[in-house]
């Protein structure tokens, strides 16, 4: 039964994603992997629904969960009724060129990822740190209490480990136990084998819509079977952590960039901000490679398309800002990020040297990434008489490279055992850089 | 310009799947495994399937403390999962040091107070309130 009513709620934000993505983007033709882009939206628009709820003390108790959640289905339909906007352009024509075999192979392959993903979540509770004691705690308390205005968040003297981290996942994971009555934290892994999928639905989109389909198939099979998403660790697919989550949201709002900077004002730039959003509200790390990212793409354009950042940027500050503010009153960590300032450059050095050890290592993790990142390595040198570097590949590996040196900034600040820390967070800081950095290899490869 | 064999291209990217695959086939196949093993069981009995004896100590606290209760630790190293599997209990900071059980209890004294400690002897001890209803 809560595997049913987890399906059901699945819809449900697939299918109100799907009423949103259709007001925001209109596109012309229907392909599947919009099912990927509706989910985002739909878990973005159900978690600040929720958020704002909460804010303005709305009660979502009894029946008025299900009031609230209609509505959001209503507003994108009854705007679309009456905006009678034209429709998109269909963005690429479909392809000519003959898949063959790889299709059913590739079908095949990415079936036993999904399925052994499928297995997993459907075996075990969740049990590592972060998908309980961060993320899943924070849905329970959502669920018993309706709201982040209580004790268990507010009260310093709890043992609540990081009470300001975002709110997204905790939100959508209570929005499942709603449905069903209880916690379920077996059941709700669910959730994230469709973010799993989801993401790989966008990654696959933005491949095919440059690549011949048996490259685009295969790049896919490579990334859904890269070990780390079938071990029994915080990398799997169904760990119910949130970086896979943030993953998604994050290759997401890249892909919107990229909308944006092709099209303008005419491109779904509110979906370009609520993805902006997700990132935010999905991790820390999120807030940094937004920022990041908006850097990046307003630095690559040309001075007179800067004016296009201005609205996707303005409603994705305002989409934030809730947040930020709750953020603020939240008890929380003191930051140690000024801390660089006092570190010896002996100290800082030693630092380097055990992060470089260990990055080296993990790149060589066969057990982990397969031949992932010697196939990233080959991609990015290969020589460019060879194979073009389009300048939206390079404008990913820049986001990527800034990404990792925040990520080493951090670490260069962490207060306590660098040696502790960093094996057990660097797997999935890495988790990051798949989308963009098989995107910036995959688009060398179109003809 | 002069273009890279496709063939070449599919064929490594045909090899990183295979390798791929050498670690995504055992560990599909412990994944039926375990789906099988688990079928039909509470998530109760799938966790002490999965964590033993620590989800056992954790029953035990459940049984004893009532739901809503707030709980003062005291506990030298407090596990890091207490605080998730004895929500709705609310567990909040009591002491470090094992001998404070007291102080705590009289200090506060609508709280229950849980003694934590993994040290030899184990001990999982968990004292009601001394004046519940008491502000």
């Amino acid at each position: 039964m809560a595997e049913f009513l987890a399906v059901i709620y699945i819809l449900y934000l697939v299918g109100m994603g799907q009423a949103w993505y259709r007001f925001l983007v209109r596109p012309a033709v229907w392909r599947w992997p919009q099912l990927a882009w509706s989910f985002g939206l739909g878990t973005i628009l159900w978690s600040y629904a929720s958020l704002f709820l909460n804010l303005l003390n709305i009660p979502t108790n009894g029946g008025l969960l299900y009031v609230w959640q209609m509505l959001l289905i209503v507003i994108p339909v009854g705007g679309g009724m009456l905006f009678k906007w034209p429709t998109q352009i269909a963005s690429s024509a479909p392809r000519t060129i003959p898949v063959s075999w790889m299709k059913p192979v590739a079908f095949f392959i990415c079936g036993v990822a999904a399925l052994t993903a499928l297995f997993q979540a459907l075996a075990y509770p969740m049990h590592l740190w972060d998908s309980i004691v961060i993320y899943g705690f924070k849905a329970k308390i959502l669920f018993q209490e309706q709201t982040f205005k209580t004790d268990a968040f507010m009260d310093p003297s709890v043992l609540h480990y990081s009470a300001d981290y975002p709110l997204l996942l905790p939100y959508v994971e209570a929005g499942f136990y709603r449905w069903l009555g209880h916690v379920d934290d077996r059941v709700v892994r669910l959730l994230f084998l469709v973010y799993w999928g989801s993401w790989l639905g966008i990654l696959y989109e933005a491949l095919v819509e440059r690549l011949r389909k048996d490259y685009a198939w295969i790049l896919l099979c490579v990334i859904a079977t890269l070990p780390l998403f079938s071990n029994i660790y915080m990398g799997q697919a169904v760990s119910g952590f949130a970086d896979i989550p943030l993953a998604f949201y994050w290759s997401a709002f890249l892909l919107c960039g990229f909308q944006v900077r092709r099209d303008g004002f005419n491109a779904a730039w509110v979906m370009m901000a609520l993805f902006a959003f997700g990132c935010a509200f999905t991790k820390n790390e999120g807030f940094v490679a937004m920022v990041l990212g908006w850097v990046i793409f307003i630095a690559a354009d040309h001075a007179p398309h800067r004016r296009f950042w201005i609205r996707p940027v303005s409603a994705g500050i305002l989409l934030i800002l809730p947040w930020w503010w709750l953020r603020s009153v939240l008890p929380h960590n003191s930051a140690h990020y000024a801390r660089v300032l006092a570190l010896r450059p002996a100290e800082i050095l030693s630092r380097l040297r055990i992060i470089g050890t260990y990055l080296a290592s993990e790149w060589m993790q066969i057990r982990s990434w397969g031949i992932f990142w010697p196939l990233i390595f080959l991609g990015l040198l290969w020589p460019q008489r060879r194979l073009r570097f389009p300048k939206e590949s390079k404008m990913l590996l820049a986001a990527v490279s800034a990404q990792l040196g925040v990520y080493g900034y951090v670490y260069l600040t962490y207060p306590q055992n660098l040696e502790v820390l960093v094996p057990v967070t660097l797997l999935r800081l890495l988790l990051h850089t798949i989308g963009p950095l098989t995107l910036a290899v995959g688009w060398r490869l179109e003809e | 310009m002069k273009r890279t064999n496709s063939r070449l291209i599919f064929g490594v990217l045909l090899g990183a799947c295979a390798v791929n695959s050498l670690f995504l086939l055992p560990n599909a196949w412990k994944a039926v495994e375990a789906f099988s093993d688990t079928w039909g069981l509470s998530n109760f009995q799938r966790r002490f399937l999965q964590r033993g004896d620590w989800y056992r100590a954790v029953l035990t606290v459940e049984n004893q403390i009532p739901r809503q209760a707030s709980v003062r630790l005291v506990s030298p190293a407090p596990p890091w999962y207490l605080a998730y599997y004895l929500y709705p209990r609310i567990l909040k900071k009591g002491s470090e040091n094992l001998a404070d059980r007291k102080k705590v209890r009289e200090q506060y004294l609508n709280d229950w107070v849980l003694v934590y400690s993994e040290d030899t002897p184990p001990e999982l001890t968990a004292y009601p309130p001394l004046k519940p209803g008491v502000p």
